[in-house]
């Protein structure tokens, strides 16, 4: 092997390794994972108490499940899509695809609109839902580390001031 | 079944359908919008938070019955140049948006453009197409326009028209991915 073939294996491999220090959020965010919160105004959304995170699945196809003492804040599955690095619902199959309804979900119809994005190390999980034109809409930031995971949760209502709360968490036993 | 009972059938059934409580916009939607209805003229600040530049505009509403139970707004706004309309660099833009009430829901959607060319298509949020709804409560009126952009962060946009004694009082924000960006208060007085 010549110096400059060796120095150009090097430098593969020193990308690689970067690369593989990169935590790639989808796969670096399975499993399940608990705390509590660190930083919540009063009376915020998801309650006193410890919050949970459970994701499952692939880069292609995913679920998220976070929920609060209160119960669910943020839940959903998610498969890629036309557009990198966005994430929508799953495409219908069997006689809703026949029938022609895709993957659209249009939230004035009733049925919340939920959606993902990877944006380098970070996912970020949204929700949109109409309860009589009153929106509700949740964005749900996941940052994987290792064996914790940062989350940082915001919800926008009608009329409200918009609510946050920031936490690290744990990975759990399953 | 003989003619006294099917009377009898019929008379339980208008009766059945009196005693049902109809949603107030099923029932006349109108009369609820009709406060709201007219035409306001008025003044707004207008802050972009990144820059924290501001600029003053005019602003030129008029709120008008849609086929019954909906209705249209049309707003004007023209960005003034040093506080004047007449000198040059001032902009000018008009903006109309319909709607109607949603099936069973009390709050109202938008009635697409009509283009007798396009073929009516399922609305894809994903895939960039606005989703825009409207709610009327005690204080005004409340329209929202909400897109999910290329790269998957939203946009909000909120314009709320609450009543006062003499007209509207104005507020929009423009939210982008949890982020407030640009915010427009102003109030404008009821033409006579």
């Amino acid at each position: 092997m010549t110096l400059s073939t060796r120095t150009a294996t090097a430098f593969v491999l020193a990308g690689l390794i970067a690369g593989a220090a990169a935590a790639e959020p989808i796969a670096a965010s399975r499993g399940r994972w608990s705390g509590p919160i660190a930083d919540r105004p009063a009376g915020g959304p998801g309650g006193a108490g410890r919050i949970e995170l459970r994701f499952d699945g692939t880069a292609d196809r995913f679920t998220v499940d976070f929920a609060g003492p209160g119960g669910s804040l943020v839940a959903g599955e998610f498969s890629a899509g036309k557009q990198k690095d966005v994430f929508g619902p799953p495409a219908a199959k069997g006689l809703m695809s026949f029938l022609g309804r895709g993957s659209a979900v249009n939230p004035l119809e009733g049925k919340p609109l939920a959606w993902a994005r990877r944006d380098g190390e970070t996912l970020i999980v949204y929700r949109l839902d109409l309860h009589g034109g009153a929106h509700r809409l949740d964005r749900l930031e996941l940052k994987p580390s290792g064996e914790r995971i940062g989350v940082v949760f915001e919800r926008r209502e009608h009329d409200r001031a918009p609510e946050r709360f920031a936490a690290s968490l744990e990975r759990s036993a399953r | 079944m003989s003619r006294s009972s099917t009377l009898a059938a019929a008379g339980v059934l208008l009766l059945a359908a009196l005693a049902t409580p109809l949603p107030a916009f099923a029932a006349d939607p109108t009369p609820a919008l009709q406060p709201m209805l007219g035409v306001y003229l008025g003044r707004a600040t207008v802050q972009d938070l990144d820059t924290r530049a501001t600029e003053e505009r005019d602003i030129d509403v008029e709120v008008t019955a849609f086929d019954r139970d909906g209705f249209r707004i049309r707003w004007v706004n023209v960005t003034l140049v040093d506080g004047r309309r007449n000198l040059p660099g001032v902009k000018r833009r008009v903006s109309e948006l319909t709607f109607k009430p949603a099936k069973g829901r009390n709050f109202f959607v938008e009635v697409p453009q009509a283009n007798v060319f396009a073929e009516r298509e399922e609305v894809q949020p994903l895939g960039g197409d606005p989703v825009r709804w409207a709610v009327q409560d005690a204080a005004g009126l409340h329209v929202h326009s909400f897109v999910i952009l290329g790269d998957g962060r939203y946009e909000l946009q909120t314009y709320s028209r609450k009543r006062t004694d003499s007209g509207i009082v104005l507020h929009y924000e423009r939210v982008v991915d949890g982020k407030l960006l640009r915010t427009i208060d102003g109030q404008a007085v009821r033409v006579e």
